[in-house]
């Protein structure tokens, strides 16, 4: 293990790699400053650019895109009331008081250092757990496979925000379109409808693409852009003094672990954890009265978490092949189209590339730092580009990105179906990110069920034969049952009962 | 439209969309129709459920609720919506045939005169400059090919 930890470094220690983390961190802090625009859609748009890149540079690029869009975010959200990305929803809360009392500079700072704080503790958590986990894993079988793919996808679709039906619902429609294309057990056919280009299956780029990204561009056309109370530029010093830091430390690393554990949790992401830091941070506070008018604790408890999830969601990622976020079931994407099956042997087959990419990540924050010091008063000026022109521009991204991955006009049209089929799942509020975590499982699925039968003989006992598999089938069943209106009549007749007695 | 019409017709197309992946599984062997046709039993299960679920959630929504969010629904362009969505297929189209270099700038122009996002003069120079960038970046920098040639 620490012979790959030491090869990680010497590769993310080359010109091409630091370049790539800085300029991904510059990217993310500016698209997380633009509102309406998510870590998510920036990194679907520019996966493709990664394409032509050595698998560890792009990787890293991404990683620290979505590390620099998290602490981007919180820019919109205290400058203009309005949160850059979801996942800075509850930064609003008190950074946007700052701002109306003259303390922006200050609310920007705190943010940029809770960011910095939660950023460097999950990445720390990242290289310590990943490889425990990743070495426990390698001794996955296909039984154990198959039952961490079923919870993968039943974690993700009923811990979707709003209704747990749809998002798994969502999910196993994804899994179901990852079987178009050959059977790599059989090599026959399936649900290829005579389309030749359907053989090699769906591409989950260009899916990803789509559902994350022509969805956004629609709703940012749809409905007419309310005037924005802009903070125009700030004077007041960013960095916090040390009287500050002793102030929120103690909630920047409370908030920093809950950010790392609501990561790890597959289909919860920066949006969940940074409204819980907030709530947590206010719940232990001595000054509660003081949240909601302003207070610095409350801007670095939602940025901690929010930057907390990036690292805490690689863990299941890189480890298990279960992308704890949307963003990171992306860069887990983005490993497929280098080559690199997500799963047990990214720990070893390759681990050049994750320890490179682990690296990579812990080095963002001390971009983030520097480049959020230096350029937020430049991004000041994303905030304030109109809905209208983003549109167009994220079409074009889309089209563009989606045609270069396989040079065919076939993958724009798919990319453009999955794109519409993505906005009418925001109309009736079912979650695309199922669906696309269903596309990269599926193939996992499959083959280790098939393997799994072939080595019982058809029995699918198999799967309660061994207590990993077992235990990972039951949280499974759970996470499922939890999702039905029979677990709250459970729970409601087992309080009246307790309280009965 | 209600948010329960609209659930039950994902629900009656989802339905669809299994029975006929459920009929292409008629051609099969069974080692490929298994799991397939697992899923699609679980889809049309879920389906069913995600309309109980909605119909069950109206029934306990205060009318006064539902009717603020009819309120809030009507705020929504759907002519913006369909408008914008035809241009992009329009976009991906016609791009096939007259290539990158002449559809990119009228569909950014185009788009950006009719949402009036921007005057005449910025929309062509944004345009150009946009056009001009990705080519430089997808072509030059990063090797990744675009759909440049035209016929």
């Amino acid at each position: 293990m620490f012979d790959y930890l030491a090869i990680g470094l010497t590769n993310v220690l080359t010109f091409t790699n630091l370049t790539a983390i800085i300029v991904g961190t510059a990217l993310g802090l500016f698209v997380g400053a633009m509102p309406g625009l998510s870590a998510t859609m920036a990194i679907a748009i520019l996966l493709p650019l990664t394409f032509n890149m050595p698998p560890a540079t792009g990787l890293s690029m991404l990683a620290s895109l979505y590390m620099g869009a998290m602490y981007g975010g919180s820019i919109a959200a205290i400058l203009i009331n309005t949160p850059g990305t979801p996942a800075a929803a509850a930064t609003v809360l008190d950074g946007y008081p700052m701002a109306q009392q003259g303390r922006a500079g200050k609310a920007l700072g705190i943010s940029l250092f809770a960011s910095l704080v939660g950023g460097l503790l999950s990445s720390i958590a990242l290289l310590t757990i990943a490889p425990i986990l990743g070495g426990v894993a390698l001794q996955f079988g296909p039984v154990e496979l198959f039952a961490v793919a079923v919870l993968g996808i039943t974690i993700i679709g009923s811990l979707s925000q709003g209704s747990a039906i749809k998002g798994l619902l969502s999910g196993v429609v994804g899994l179901l379109l990852a079987m178009i294309g050959m059977d790599p057990i059989t090599g026959s056919a399936r649900f290829t409808f005579g389309i030749l280009n359907l053989y090699s299956g769906v591409s989950f780029t260009v899916a990803l693409i789509g559902l994350f990204s022509i969805p956004q561009a629609i709703r940012l056309i749809e409905k007419d852009e309310k005037a924005k109370a802009v903070i125009n530029s700030f004077k007041d010093k960013m960095l916090p003094t040390l009287a500050e830091i002793k102030q929120i430390g103690v909630t920047v690393i409370r908030s920093s672990f809950i950010g790392i554990f609501t990561g790890i949790i597959p289909g919860t992401g920066g949006d969940t954890a940074c409204w819980f830091g907030y709530n947590e941070a206010k719940r232990f506070s001595k000054n509660r009265d003081n949240f909601g008018k302003g207070d610095i604790e409350g801007v670095a408890a939602s940025e901690a978490a929010n930057n907390a999830v990036v690292g805490g969601a690689l863990i299941p990622t890189l480890t298990l092949g279960i992308p704890g976020s949307s963003a990171t079931a992306i860069i887990m994407g983005a490993l497929m189209v280098h080559g690199i099956m997500p799963g047990p042997t990214l720990m070893t087959e390759y681990a050049d590339v994750t320890y490179t990419l682990i690296w990579a990540l812990l080095i963002s924050n001390f971009a983030m730092f520097l480049e959020g010091l230096l350029f937020t008063k430049a991004a000041i000026h994303v905030t304030r580009v109109p809905n209208k022109v983003l549109a167009p521009i994220i079409i074009i991204l889309c089209v563009i990105g989606a045609f270069a991955i396989n040079n065919s006009f076939f993958d724009v049209y798919m990319m453009l179906i999955f794109g519409l089929l993505g906005y009418f799942m925001d109309k009736i509020g079912m979650p695309t990110a199922p669906m696309v975590v269903g596309l990269i499982l599926g193939q996992m699925l499959n083959v280790s069920l098939h393997q799994s039968l072939m080595i019982s003989g058809g029995s699918w006992l198999i799967f309660f034969s061994n207590p990993i598999s077992t235990v990972l089938l039951i949280i499974a069943a759970i996470s499922v049952f939890q999702a039905t209106p029979f677990s709250a009549r459970l729970v409601k007749s087992v309080k009246a009962a307790l309280s009965k007695s | 439209m209600k948010k329960t019409t609209k659930i039950a017709i994902a629900s009656i197309i989802t339905i669809v969309f299994a029975v006929v992946f459920y009929i292409q599984t008629f051609k099969m062997s069974k080692t490929s129709y298994q799991l397939p046709r697992i899923l699609i039993g679980i889809i049309i299960l879920l389906a069913i459920g995600m309309y109980l679920e909605s119909r069950s959630k109206a029934r306990k929504e205060a009318p006064q609720d539902s009717a603020h969010k009819e309120e809030n629904n009507d705020k929504l362009h759907y002519d913006r919506v369909i408008i914008f969505i035809l241009a992009i297929a329009t976009y991906i189209f016609t791009i096939k045939i007259l290539g990158y270099f002449i559809v990119t700038p009228i569909f950014i122009v185009g788009i950006f005169m009719y949402l009036k996002a921007l005057k005449l003069k910025s929309a062509l120079i944004i345009a150009a400059f946009f056009t001009i960038f990705v080519y430089m970046l997808f072509i030059q920098f990063l090797h990744l090919p675009i759909p440049i040639t035209m016929f």
